[in-house]
């Protein structure tokens, strides 16, 4: 009985002086973890010549070197200014971009001119194993950062919020809401982590090894970003399904399938091609591996340490033979998708006698709300789901009529909304460039009368060269649409 | 804006007459009379089936409605009032004894059905009501029947405030010309005469419930096309459309001038006609209606009919399957007069809930195909629109545009999987749409059936749409499951292809000696 009580008077004096440690260091990470806002300006995608009201974004910045402060690329998208202050001071410091990729979901910032005293860069842990405790750092309101200390229940290869691109993350267990909006994850004072999204009760977090590789390379200019397979495995579970492949002398491998003309692998992958090895490593039917740290991961994993530039090497099996094809791998680049990402891009438009023609866009659909995959029209939602593969030089992009401003000029066409642009004046529409030239095209000039036609359901609009000009007036006239906005304009020889 | 478009944004709005339950009804004193011996309560039972396991029934439900009686024809009333009856009795306003009664017609797409009865003494007292003409708008009608499942007698006042060509809520996927009145049509209406002095003006079917007071019933027009259309003792239903106007677009004076429109003149300007459309090699997309029976068709669309403007298509859906429909036509600058037969000339995806007594199905190695249609979407419960799977929305809206579907009796759907070690991975391809079978294109469940049982290959490989991986089963073992899996899973029958004809009017009755 005295010994136990002995016992935990020294367990009870080891977590006092604990305590007072952690206390201590929490007072020093508030030179290490900032608080960052950003104004942000969205576009207005109804009316794609104007911006929507400037919302405050408040997150949390870590201090990697005397001069840079590392966030989220969502934190800085759209954004005009961002201002920067220590947790307990309520002095503020201008900062200005340096660098984003939102394929990560990094960007990286400056001090304008002043910063604040004492700052101390927060250095870079290593990996983590699953199993292994974290302190998630959190400091949106009130003077203090909060500490949360998290367990690692699994790693997975999940898409980043902003692009969809695959990297692995940390899995923590969190069922109080508000979390994922860049919090550092810390442990023995380095930074192994941070989160960029939550979902239910779990919170995702980037590891350390994707924030060092995305600061160093920043750092040695040209920045060189993350790669791309450009096609999708399936586990091929199903036996039957395996020897009708001809791939019965092994339980492994995975299905890839939809290779985009965009993969370095095009031409050399084939739809049903089994995937037995990814770079030497064997991938198993479920298109994982055995990671030393973080068990069964997808293969997708080891992409995510690939650089533009790298060969890479995968073991194939087609139809019971099995061979070895290469390729050069290359940078992805969320503004070359089909229907791009919401990455800071303004939106892409045209005005064509009243009519507003518009690249169909993360952005776009995103303006139904977050049930836009409800809410957004059918074909819309429908085609982002089935047919948004990227094209060959990335140019490749859904037209749409994204609504009419009405003028005695249009009249008729006064109800049309979101319908794809398929041809104008007979010519394919792939852009807005496609657009302007077709409406360029001297035929149709001559002939007096522009035809868009409209699907699904061929609706064709027929409109008039003539009175295009006064046109354009009277919509900035009545609709306050700037004469600075995108107006389709005659060019080359008449 | 495209029909099916506008087709779809109405849906939303109306609801089926059997729903609504309130509205500020005022009570009337009209004399009825004798009337009132011709106007029944009608009485179901009936019964759905399982969409997703198509062998089996979902519970039963009780329902009332009205009809009446409009002489040798028998008794009228909308086909929801009867629709998947299984036991369907009328009651004499003052009796005190229900009469069975059957379906002798029932046309889902107008919403009307003819009832005959057990007794055939029954109708010696009553005389028939009849039928009267299209009334005019701000004219005085009485809407009679058992609302909200009374047993005496009600006679609402109202006012008729438009005629116009809506949707019929009982399919969903049909349009015809209706009255709208204001005064509130509530369950057990449904079927019910409205009346304009001792005439019958139409029947009480459906009502709108985002507005009070608002009821819609079928006009006379179109119960007497239904009378002409079932004597030959065969139901064929309204004229197939298939095709799409560019609606309003010659308004525009560019436009106008295009296609050569003189001054004054107007017109339908055609997008889109589907294969399976009558006017399909008669008309083209482009082309501009000028006329329709020689009727001048405005720039609105509309034509002058009834004392009212009214949608040209009115014209056209007031034929009988067969008869011709005369079109001016403008193409090119070149003006025609053209006859087209109003004949279905290919298969076309029917968008319209279709009230079978039973889906067609198919069960083979414990997958269950059945055919997808506005029943099967209605599984995901009144938000189908936006809670149903993507590609089955999709592929419901725009069938007649997909290339995919062309030339297809059935669009094929996955119901389900009856679990078993021969199709283990299967699951994965519930709710998806079948394309081809080893290859071979699957044009309807039949075709399915014999593509099926005439393989001799070692692995039978199935292709769904907008899904890159197949699903493989070898072939022998999923034969030699099949009849496993139905004993296992207690099928009573692995096919049902129904027939044409079916139209789910089971109701009947016994000859019971006492």
């Amino acid at each position: 009985m005295r010994t136990l009580w002995f016992r935990n008077l020294i367990l009870l004096l080891i977590a006092g002086n604990l305590g007072l440690a952690s206390s201590a260091w929490a007072k020093n990470l508030e030179d290490q973890v900032l608080r960052v806002y950003s104004y942000v300006q969205r576009p207005d995608y109804d009316s794609p010549w104007s911006a929507r009201a400037t919302e405050r974004l408040v997150h949390m910045g870590v201090v990697v070197d005397a001069e840079h402060i590392l966030v989220a690329a969502y934190a800085v998208t759209w954004a005009q200014h961002y201002e920067v202050e220590k947790i307990g001071d309520n002095r503020r410091y201008p900062l200005e971009l340096v660098f984003v990729d939102p394929s990560v979901n990094l960007a990286l910032l400056r001090f304008d001119k002043d910063r604040p005293d004492g700052l101390k860069a927060l250095p870079i842990g290593g990996d983590m194993a699953v199993g292994q405790s974290i302190n998630l750092y959190q400091g949106l309101e009130g003077e203090s950062l909060v500490s949360n200390s998290l367990r690692i229940r699994e790693v997975e290869v999940r898409s980043v919020f902003l692009t969809g691109y695959l990297l692995p993350q940390y899995v923590l267990e969190q069922r109080r809401t508000g979390y994922g909006w860049f919090e550092p994850l810390i442990q023995n004072q380095k930074l192994v982590g941070a989160a960029i999204a939550q979902s239910g009760s779990s919170v995702y977090a980037l590891p350390a090894r994707l924030i060092q590789r995305f600061l160093d390379d920043v750092r040695k200019a040209p920045y060189e970003g993350f790669v791309s397979l450009g096609m999708s495995l399936v586990p091929l579970l199903s036996p039957d399904l395996r020897s009708w492949a001809k791939a019965e002398q092994t339980r492994d491998g995975v299905w890839i399938h939809s290779i985009q003309d965009t993969s370095p692998f095009a031409g050399k992958v084939k739809d049903g091609d089994i995937l037995l090895e990814f770079d030497g490593i064997p991938v198993s039917a479920r298109g994982s591996y055995q990671h030393p740290k973080w068990g069964r991961i997808s293969v997708m994993e080891r992409l995510s340490e690939k650089r533009p530039g790298q060969k890479l090497q995968l073991k194939l099996l087609r139809r019971g033979e099995t061979l070895t094809v290469e390729a050069e791998l290359q940078r992805v680049d969320p503004g070359k998708q089909r229907i791009p990402s919401a990455i800071g891009e303004d939106p892409i438009y045209m005005i064509f006698g009243g009519l507003i023609l518009q690249e169909l866009s993360q952005g776009l659909l995103e303006s139904w709300g977050p049930q836009w995959r409800k809410r957004a029209p059918l074909p819309y939602t429908f085609h982002e789901a089935y047919h948004a593969e990227a094209t060959q030089g990335g140019r490749g992009r859904y037209v749409v009529l994204q609504r009419v401003l009405p003028l005695e000029f249009n009249k008729g066409y006064h109800e049309l909304e979101d319908f794809f642009v398929s041809t104008i004046n007979g010519q394919p529409v792939h852009n807005i460039e496609d657009a302007a030239k077709a409406f360029n095209q001297e035929e149709a000039i001559k002939s007096g009368f522009a035809r868009i036609l409209l699907q699904p359901g061929d609706f064709e609009i027929i409109l008039s060269y003539a009175g295009l000009d006064q046109t354009d007036v009277a919509l900035q006239q009545r609709y306050a649409v700037p004469a600075t906005a995108r107006f389709w304009k005659r060019t080359g020889s008449p | 804006m495209p029909a099916f478009i506008q087709r779809r944004l109405t849906l939303l709005f109306l609801a089926c007459a059997g729903l609504m339950l309130s509205g500020a009804a005022h009570a009337v004193d009209l004399e009825l009379g004798v009337m009132r011996k011709a106007i029944f309560k009608v009485r179901v039972i009936s019964q759905e089936s399982d969409y997703r396991q198509p062998w089996n029934q979902q519970p039963v439900r009780s329902s009332s409605g009205t009809g009446f009686y409009i002489g040798a024809a028998g008794i009228l009333t909308n086909a929801h009032v009867v629709a998947q009856g299984k036991f369907i009795s009328v009651l004499k306003d003052g009796d005190d004894k229900p009469v069975s009664a059957r379906v002798r017609y029932i046309a889902h797409d107008c919403d009307l059905a003819l009832l005959e009865v057990q007794d055939k003494n029954y109708f010696k007292d009553v005389k028939p009501l009849s039928l009267g003409d299209m009334p005019e708008v701000r004219d005085t009608v009485y809407t009679v029947g058992y609302p909200t499942g009374g047993e005496q007698l009600s006679i609402t006042q109202g006012v008729v405030s438009r005629i116009s060509y809506r949707r019929y809520v009982h399919t969903g996927a049909d349009s015809h010309l209706l009255i709208q009145v204001d005064s509130a049509i509530n369950h057990g209406n449904s079927g019910g005469p409205v009346l304009k002095g001792r005439q019958v003006i139409g029947v009480a079917f459906q009502t709108q419930t985002s507005a009070e007071n608002t009821g819609y019933i079928i006009p006379t027009p179109v119960v007497e096309r239904f009378l002409k259309d079932i004597a030959d003792k065969k139901y064929d239903g309204h004229p197939p459309q298939g095709f799409w106007d560019a609606e309003g677009v010659l308004e525009n004076a560019a436009t106008r001038s295009f296609h050569g429109l003189k001054p004054g003149e107007g017109g339908v300007k055609i997008s889109k006609i589907a294969a399976s459309s009558p006017l399909k090699g008669y008309v083209e997309a482009g082309d501009v209606i000028l006329a329709i029976d020689g009727q001048a068709i405005g720039s609105d669309g509309k034509v002058q009919m009834y004392a009212e403007r009214l949608d040209f298509r009115v014209v056209y859906d007031l034929k009988q399957v067969g008869e011709t429909v005369q079109l001016d036509l403008l193409r090119k600058g070149q003006r025609s007069t053209i006859r087209v037969p109003l004949r279905a000339q290919a298969p076309e995806y029917d968008s319209g809930k279709s009230y079978q007594l039973r889906p067609r199905f198919l069960v083979y190695a414990g997958l269950v195909f059945t055919v997808l249609q506005r029943d099967y979407l209605e599984l995901w419960g009144r938000n189908w629109t936006v809670e149903a799977p993507l590609t089955l929305r999709y592929a419901h809206v725009f069938a007649p545009l997909i290339a995919a579907f062309q030339d297809r009796r059935d669009v094929i759907v996955l119901a389900d999987r009856l679990p078993h070690a021969i199709n283990t991975f299967a699951g994965s391809y519930t709710d998806e749409i079948l394309l081809s079978v080893n290859g071979e294109e699957v044009r309807s469940l039949e075709d399915l059936a014999s593509k099926l049982d005439s393989n001799q290959e070692d692995f039978l490989l199935f292709r769904f749409w907008e899904r890159d991986i197949p699903l493989v089963l070898r072939q022998a073992a999923a034969k030699e499951a099949d009849s496993h899996i139905l004993k296992r899973y207690n099928i009573p029958s692995a096919r049902w292809f129904g027939s044409k004809a079916d139209d789910g009017a089971t109701a009947n009755w016994e000859e019971v000696k006492p």
